[in-house]
């Protein structure tokens, strides 16, 4: 072999000699991240042009209920979780108890109910007409006393059980990954276990406590199902109403400023909190801490109080659902337009997931692709959709649909004489829309995840060999991020079945999914009737917090892992 | 008959730093292997990626097999420059078997064709047998065997590998130095290698560059680089020297050390700093002698030794093992260099 088999180039060289091709990945990925960045940039802007009319009516009739609730809401919330979050993740990581191993994951499982199922069946029982007070008026008489349950207390309670496991979760990880070494040597500095615990893993912890406690205060603050029937005003339930109440879209526009200021505030609060503290990373040789064995009563005092938890905020509600359901099937309040539910539903997931993964992978590769200030930052933008409630999204979607559509109709008007009407607002095209705004954060996150771990050179490697940047992403990065996409693909499924209040805002006349149903029967008190959609969510929302449980499990040394395991809820900060 | 040409590159990652290349030249003939020493940071990667096309320069061009690749209005994607890259970490595709990975790059539309091809390959790096592997399943000499054959397979005009030894531990890569060494000679390849190891750049390459803050020093085969290093930066970074302070006299420079001849042929009078290597320099045992052994390093096969000379200045030798001269001891010193290197002095006289 000698020098003579060297490739030609010359003549591939000339054809690209002539108009060097421009680069349209990170264009690509500019435009898809404008797009997606709109609704969001549309609600920050009514933030800086306040209409003064609508902000003196607001202010005379709701405002400050709404903010004061808000706030109540966020400290309550953010005090349950803190509390039981972190006490359960120091429960499991630092001892021992019977029934330890299944607790460690079962604990994670609440993050499958959606806050407003869980809502719905604890006030089924505990509301005044509920079996628990029934039953407590025919053994005391009718004076007896109960707390109200659809108050502030209540819904703080509910709220707490679904949402712990955000701090459970992070606590743990950052407990585990926590050297046994720093423990001894404050044990070895006199100080006790409980001292060390509160001196040394806690401070060493907070960064990720505080992210834990933000991740559970935005789906707080998203919330509408719970705070809605609770009858507990917050500003998702003001949005609703006054969107189908008085069709008042630019007061909604200026609520959902305000909701979408609690969050950044939340937000920058979060960064502020963490200061420079970073996670503690782990090389994977650390030692983490040893579990010390309970024994006699405190043995089964740990259990318990672990069985508690996961009995009220899993065993219960997936009990009474189940009772709920079986009782009612074949029976009168069994509707059997039921698979029509589920089918729209699962269209709208499936739909939505492709479209998040597709848009993920554009923005994904095309951030990889580019440096560029402008693509970057609206690709920052773009990801911030996690972080807003449905119903900011939906008020921010609609204004620039309505836009293209008067556009599109002008345009169809004048030069062929039809009109094409709301061709885009009153379809499935304004809720994809939302959907793919919502939780694009959610799927890029995953996908990017995965795309760090292909190391920058093996992109070179491949050009290098003479794939163009297309082939270096369908023959490379798709193959080795595949798991990745589908963990994407099935977090977003999940996600949009649950997600109440952008569907309910948006979703085309008559167009029912399971959370609409389940929205529709619970306004009417029908808690039969709505275990069945309820159950059904509740199944599917089981499915991603696998993936974190396993995720969130030590991570395996010296594998080749392609992110499957999904960041998952943790990573979803923008 | 220039195979690869780099003229007057510069290039910037920010204005406020200084250029990670400043006008760098050089060029490479067919077959020639070059390697670019410098420590990290010097720009050295950023010349393979300019090469490669990762980057464009913000001037200068780069010319390969007289087909321009870049320059100010040209920029001639990666994919289709044909040049060979082999990576520090391999960077083989995992989800590809030995063969697949070697295939990668063969755009040969004939399958026979191919896997003649990727047979051939596999055969010159002695990885027959695991052509049905996957990378993670090899030691890490086979991968990087894998990685060179990948990148050669489609018989690129030049090939870079950027720093392709150091994952290596000590053994294989002397092995490793031999068997790269041989299938490029055996190929004809045209190859530029980046590295911090000067022997393994000495051992393997036909010219070497040393490269210092983005600009090439000096540019020459190995036992010019060593012997007559063009600047301090070079002298220093390419074995051990130290620096003692000299006067041109008529007789030759005047030092410490002795008078050494003056064959940089400078002008009588000026104050130069020599350059000598602890080879050049002789020890003898002597209580009376001007110089007094500081400490001494065993290193196997000799000693380093530090003398302290009565200026205060610190000169290093060579002494064999056999030989011992403890701290405190006293001895005269001697230079005895092959070539006097010498600059003009900067510092003012100690």
């Amino acid at each position: 072999m000698a020098r003579s088999h060297v490739r030609s180039i010359p003549h591939r060289l000339r054809l690209l000699r002539s108009g060097a091709p421009r680069d349209l990945w990170p264009v690509a990925a500019g435009a898809v991240a404008l797009v997606v960045a709109t609704p969001i940039l549309v609600v920050v802007s009514s933030i800086l042009t306040p209409s003064l009319e609508v902000w003196s009516h607001l202010w005379e009739t709701q405002l400050a209920e709404l903010a004061w609730n808000t706030i109540a809401l966020i400290t309550g919330v953010g005090l349950g979780v803190v509390v039981v979050g972190t006490g359960l993740a120091w429960l499991v990581t630092m001892y021992r108890f019977p029934g330890r191993g299944i607790f460690e994951w079962l604990l994670i499982l609440p993050l499958a109910m959606p806050a407003y199922v869980i809502g719905f069946v604890f006030l089924a029982l505990f509301d005044y007409a509920g079996p628990v007070q029934s039953w407590l008026r025919q053994v005391f008489g009718p004076g007896v006393w109960f707390p109200d349950f659809a108050s502030y207390g209540g819904v703080v309670l509910v709220m707490t059980l679904v949402l712990y496991p955000y701090v459970y979760l992070l606590a743990r990880a950052a407990f585990l990954e926590q050297s046994e070494t720093t423990l001894e040597a404050a044990r070895a500095l006199g100080a006790s276990r409980f001292r060390a615990f509160w001196k040394v893993m806690i401070p060493l912890a907070r960064p990720s406590i505080v992210a834990g406690v933000t991740l559970a205060l935005m789906e707080a603050l998203s919330d509408f199902g719970t705070v809605a029937i609770y009858g507990f005003d917050t500003f998702t339930v003001a949005i609703y109403r006054i969107w189908f109440g008085l069709f008042d879209r630019g007061a909604a526009t200026e609520l959902a400023s305000v909701l979408l200021f609690f969050t950044l505030t939340l937000y920058l609060l979060e960064r502020a909190l963490r200061g420079r503290a970073r996670f503690y990373q782990t090389d994977g040789k650390v030692r983490p801490p040893t579990p010390k064995r309970l024994t006699g009563w405190k043995a089964w005092t740990a259990s318990g109080a672990a069985s508690l938890v996961v009995g009220v905020a899993l065993g219960l509600p997936v009990a009474q659902l189940l009772y709920w359901t079986v009782t009612a099937l074949g029976g009168p309040d069994y509707d059997d337009r039921y698979p029509a539910f589920m089918f729209n539903t699962l269209t709208l997931g499936t739909i939505s997931a492709i479209l998040a993964v597709g848009a993920a992978v554009v923005v994904a590769y095309g951030l990889r692709l580019s440096r560029n200030r402008i693509v970057t930052t609206f690709g920052r933008i773009a990801n911030m959709g996690y972080a807003l409630p449905g119903s900011v999204i939906a008020v921010g979607v609609l204004a620039p649909l309505a836009f293209v559509d008067h556009g599109l109709d002008a345009f169809l008007q004048a030069t062929w004489g039809i009109s094409s009407g709301l061709v885009l607002t009153g379809s499935m095209v304004g809720l994809l829309f939302a959907y793919l705004v919502r939780f694009l954060a959610v799927s890029c996150q995953t996908v990017e995840a995965s795309l760090i771990k292909v190391t920058p050179s093996m992109d070179m490697a491949a050009r290098s060999l003479g794939a163009s940047k297309g082939e270096v992403l369908w023959r490379v990065h798709l193959p080795l991020i595949r798991g990745g996409l589908c963990t994407a693909a099935i977090l977003v499924f999940v996600d949009v079945i649950k997600e109440m209040p952008a569907t309910l805002l948006l979703r085309p006349f008559g167009y029912e999914t399971l959370a609409v149903r389940i929205w529709q029967l619970t306004s009417e008190s029908l808690w039969e009737a709505a275990a069945l959609p309820a159950l059904t969510i509740v199944a599917a929302g089981i499915l991603p917090v696998l993936f974190l449980a396993r995720s969130s499990a030590r991570p395996r040394v010296g594998e080749w892992d392609d992110g499957t395991g999904g960041e998952g809820k943790h990573s979803r900060m923008p | 008959m220039r195979l690869l040409c780099l003229e007057g590159l510069t290039k910037r990652f920010s204005l406020q730093d200084l250029p990670a290349l400043d006008n760098l030249s050089l060029q490479a003939g067919p077959g020639e292997i070059i390697a670019l020493l410098g420590p990290s940071g010097s720009g050295k990667t950023t010349v393979l990626r300019l090469i490669a096309g990762f980057e464009k320069p913000d001037t200068g061009v780069v010319e390969i097999g007289g087909e321009i690749m870049a320059n100010h209005k040209v920029f001639v994607p990666p994919e289709v420059r044909g040049v060979g890259m082999v990576f520090q970490e391999y960077a083989l595709f995992p989800h590809l078997t030995v063969e697949d990975n070697i295939a990668f790059g063969l755009q040969q539309p004939d399958p026979l064709t191919r896997t003649q091809r990727v047979t051939g390959m596999l055969e010159t790096v002695g990885l027959g047998p695991f052509a049905r592997r996957y990378p993670h399943e090899l030691s890490g000499g086979q991968q990087q065997r894998v990685a060179l054959a990948r990148a050669l397979a489609p018989r690129p005009s030049v090939l870079l590998l950027d720093e392709p030894f150091s994952n290596l531990d000590t053994d294989l890569m002397a092995q490793m130095h031999q068997e790269v060494y041989t299938i490029l000679r055996e190929l004809g390849t045209t190859a530029l290698f980046v590295t911090h190891d000067q022997e393994e750049a000495f051992m393997i390459a036909d010219r070497v560059g040393i490269l210092n803050q983005g600009r090439l020093e000096q540019f020459g085969g190995p036992e010019e680089i060593y012997h007559r290093p063009a600047t301090r930066f070079v002298a220093r970074f390419v074995g051990k020297a130290d620096f003692l302070p000299g006067r041109v006299t008529a007789e030759g420079i005047e030092t410490e050390v002795g008078y050494l001849p003056n064959t940089p042929k400078f002008p009588t009078g000026t104050r130069v700093e020599v350059m000598i290597r602890p080879d050049h320099i002789e020890l003898i045992p002597d209580p009376m002698g001007s110089g007094m052994v500081l400490s001494r390093q065993f290193r196997g096969q000799d000693y380093l030794v530090a003398v302290q000379l009565p200026s205060g200045a610190t000169i290093h030798s060579h002494q064999p093992s056999t030989l011992t001269f403890y701290p405190g001891h006293r001895a005269k010193v001697i230079a005895r260099p092959t070539h006097v290197v010498a600059f003009l002095a900067t510092k003012p006289w100690l």
